[in-house]
């Protein structure tokens, strides 16, 4: 079903991320003149064809030294950073769509994508800074700061048809979008876990443990497009939203909004039902719903939605245009019952249910990295090592995607395979690295779908000798998901080039070694072939990673980041929650027997699919719970990866019936993550913390066209999981 | 895959609103909008074929509003001929007959 699916689916202070070395600038002149060189000559190897025939071929169709990394290839390009200054990350990040240069595609592609700006210069954004696909900006700030981002959805409708979310036409039973009168597409899928109004978007920021309410990390927010809006409204809402954002913590609650803005958006207040007002109410009464306009019931209009929620004292989840992200990182207070955030490598990403998929496969995804540069932490203590020795770490963030422009994955005969796996926008790049230089590697799987795993080979394969160390990439794990790994398992031996491998959602920090000998190096994908190039030249940087003695082993532990205390290892926790399981099940539907129609299988967890205001999980807040999760999935065969927003959890027991004949019981200390790849037949144990935050959030399966089509649950956490206030929160809906 | 848009205009003083361009082009890895930009809602429908295979919408498309997808397979689900095949289509909605257009597809 994999294949089934990705054949249907086929401040602010700007500053660059660590920015190109000389040696890069030198190699990137003398990849121009070799491939105007190669153009004149032998032909042009195309990009597309890399990953297709493999490095061996490329060098014979270049005709270079086995040891030249490809001519044609780019340099790698760091993403534009927006940095947080003072303590406050400020910025405005804008939804816009334009046709864009996608490496691997014959033709430009209509894209929705991120666009960053400093508040200061709305009409030009400081990324992206070229015409290509990619990510959007990567943010950077530290644990303690606050985030302030005003969020704006500028799509064009016109230029994604049927991707409102009545603009089309509405089916018998829903809102699905629709192709054929709905035979090839929703077929059997049921509004709301099918694709649709996918130009309607919000933020979710992966890895964070902050509110999940309000102006937090709220992925029950929709946006929807205002392509009206001028940079002078976005000025507007600026000046507007300027109050919260100088106090830089979430908004309680509704009326913790600027008033000007809740008018903008609802009308004037008191709101009256019979007198509608509003942008909000303009976009109801102008919606196209089965074949009529303004004719819209009254049970999917959004402003009523909204009305409700706000006399009862709730967030509403609808909004037009714009929308203001506001919340502190915060810091952890010492007390045992609470978290930290955890500094290290997160991400952002649009999470509208229905629309994750195909805006991720536009490119709406950007690197969120949260430092601790205080001496012992995560980022100070690298840093401090290093320039001990004299000696600076290069860090990059690596932004992994698959990019399409596939109208909401209505593929009709799909052809030519998965897109290929892009970093930061570009094809097979070439990261520079002088011999024996260690840097640090962020790396962050933002791809719908793709399963990452790599391994590091020289380019010329049948040099490859075991124990020819000097032609070998040597590297560390020091994070995972964006949390650091305690000593224990950073220095383990089992961490020295571990399998590089990680699921949609992951994320992994490597210290990546360049060997003493120079060449080309690639990091070869089992599925999509070269994704990276290295090129290793130069002098000697003679770098070690942290810990590493006299000898070479890895022993000193004080030249490791220390675990934070709030990181320690849940060492008891409630396990008497159900087992919480992933699975489909073949639709019953009788089919007419009519042209093409497709037949899909209903993703599932608990054997339901995702439903409108019923809470799946309930849990109480300062709770340690120990969760079941089994992959069931007979059907599909896929190691679904099953991610939970707000707090990381640690797996204490895996079972893969592919390679166990019994439970793997983890020894401490565990390692944190927020997602996990469910072994197929097989499950794992993990326990998570359920502190600081009540709310509603969800867990689902992190291959988002799963989690568009229902494989997701509502979870809420209550300070009384009995109370009227807890029932509640409960009224939601996430479309 | 992309979007192939067919507008829906009509002159000044036309009795009859056009499809533009016609013909269309659109490969079998296309999704088909038809924007209408006339006063009067329209309904594409193909010309061949009985089958439910033959409705490409459920509604109408009002005025200033854009219809739902349309895809076409390999073969051609009413004449089971391979690409390059037309396809022949006309706004069904009473009066509107003599509305016609045709769609180029290829692989």
């Amino acid at each position: 079903m994999e294949e089934a699916d990705e054949a249907k689916v086929q401040n602010v202070a700007v500053k660059k991320a660590t920015s190109a070395t000389g040696e890069q600038k030198r190699r990137a002149a003398r990849r121009k003149f070799l491939r105007q060189a190669l153009a004149a000559t032998s032909g042009v190897v195309l990009a597309r064809q890399w990953s297709k025939f493999g490095c061996p071929l490329l060098v014979k169709a270049a005709g270079q030294s086995p040891t030249v990394c490809p001519p044609a290839g780019p340099a790698f390009a760091p993403v534009v950073e927006m940095t947080s200054r003072d303590g406050r990350l400020r910025g405005v990040l804008s939804v816009l769509d334009a046709r864009r240069i996608v490496p691997g595609s014959p033709k430009q592609l209509m894209l929705r994508f991120y666009a960053g700006y400093i508040p200061e210069n709305l009409a030009t954004p400081v990324w992206p800074n070229t015409p290509n696909a990619g990510p959007g900006p990567t943010l950077r700030c530290e644990v303690g700061d606050s985030v302030e981002i005003l969020f704006l959805n500028r799509v064009d409708l016109t230029n994604f048809l049927g991707t409102g979310l009545y603009s089309a036409e509405g089916d018998n039973t829903g809102l699905c979008d629709e192709v054929n009168a709905g035979r090839w597409y929703p077929a059997n899928d049921k509004y709301p876990n099918c694709f649709h109004a996918s130009s309607a978007a919000n933020v979710h920021f992966h890895g964070t443990h902050i509110t999940p309410s309000t102006t937090g990390d709220n992925v029950l927010v929709n946006v929807w497009p205002d392509p009206k809006m001028r940079d002078a409204d976005a000025r507007r809402f600026q000046s507007w939203f300027k109050p919260i954002f100088d106090k830089g913590e979430a908004v309680a609650d509704w009326n913790g909004l600027p008033k000007l803005w809740r008018e903008h958006q609802m009308g004037p207040e008191p709101l009256t039902p019979s007198d509608r007002k509003g942008v909000i109410a303009g976009y109801d009464n102008t919606a196209v719903y089965k074949g009529q306009r303004g004719k819209l019931p009254e049970d999917l209009r959004l402003w009523p939605a909204n009305a409700k929620k706000i006399k009862d004292g709730n967030w509403p989840q609808y909004y037009v245009g714009s929308y203001p992200i506001c919340f502190r990182i915060p810091k952890w207070n010492g007390s045992p019952d609470s978290m930290g955030q955890a500094p290290g490598t997160h991400w952002y990403h649009s999470h509208k249910h229905g629309s994750t998929s195909i805006n991720l496969f536009n490119g709406l995804a950007g690197a969120l990295i949260i430092e601790d540069n205080s001496p012992t932490g995560y980022d100070g203590a690298l840093k401090g090592f290093y320039s001990k020795q004299g000696q600076k770490l290069d860090q990059f963030v690596l932004v992994l995607q698959q990019i399409t422009d596939t109208i909401n994955m209505l593929v009709t005969n799909p052809s030519g395979g998965p897109p290929p796996v892009l970093i930061n926008g570009q094809l097979t790049p070439t990261i520079t690295m002088q011999p024996g230089q260690i840097q640090l590697w962020r790396c962050i799987n933002a791809t719908v779908q793709a399963f990452i795993n790599a391994q590091f080979n020289p380019l010329q394969q049948k040099t490859l000798t075991a124990g020819l160390d000097s032609l070998k990439i040597s590297y560390r794990e020091t994070a995972q998901d964006g949390v650091q790994l305690a000593w224990e398992n950073y220095s383990k031996d089992q961490n020295a080039n571990p399998p590089f491998k990680f699921s949609p959602g992951n994320r992994i920090d490597v210290l990546v070694q360049a060997p003493s000998a120079p060449g080309c190096y690639v990091l070869q994908d089992a599925r999509f072939g070269a994704i990276l190039f290295i090129n290793v030249a130069g002098r000697n940087a003679s770098m070690k990673f942290p810990g590493t003695d006299a000898s070479g082993k890895i022993t000193v532990k004080s030249d490791y980041p220390p675990m934070p205390g709030f990181l320690k290892d849940i060492e008891s926790a409630k396990a008497d929650r159900k087992p919480i399981v992933y699975g489909s099940r073949k639709d019953s539907t009788p089919l007419p027997p009519d042209g093409n129609r497709l037949t899909l299988n209903q993703f599932t967890i608990d054997d339901r699919q995702f439903q409108d205001g019923h809470i799946d999980q309930t849990m109480k807040l300062g709770d340690a719970e120990e969760w079941k999760i089994e992959n069931k999935d007979a059907t599909n065969s896929i190691a679904h990866p099953f991610h939970i927003h707000i707090n990381p959890f640690q797996i204490v027991e895996i079972f893969d019936p592919a390679t166990m004949t019994t439970p793997l019981v983890l020894k401490p200390p565990y390692v944190w993550r927020d997602t996990f790849a469910i072994p197929v037949g097989g499950y794992f144990k993990m326990r998570t913390r359920f502190v600081d935050f009540t709310g509603l959030y969800v867990q689902h399966c992190h291959i988002l066209a799963h989690e568009d089509r229902g494989m997701m649950q509502l979870v809420q956490v209550c300070k009384d999981p009995g109370s009227e206030e807890c029932k509640k929160q409960a009224d939601v809906k996430h479309h | 895959m992309a979007q192939v848009t067919i507008e829906i205009t009509r002159g000044k003083g036309q009795a009859q609103a056009s499809f533009q361009p016609n013909p269309a082009k659109a490969t079998t890895q296309d999704n088909v909008f038809w924007a209408n930009h006339d006063t009067e809602p329209h309904l594409p429908t193909r010309t061949d074929g009985t089958g439910s295979d033959q409705i490409w919408m459920k509604y109408q498309i009002p005025p200033d509003a854009s219809s739902s997808g349309v895809a076409f397979f390999a073969p051609d689900v009413i004449t089971k001929k391979q690409p390059p095949y037309t396809v022949e289509y006309f706004c069904a909605i009473d009066g509107h007959e003599g509305e016609k257009g045709t769609i180029e597809v290829t692989s």
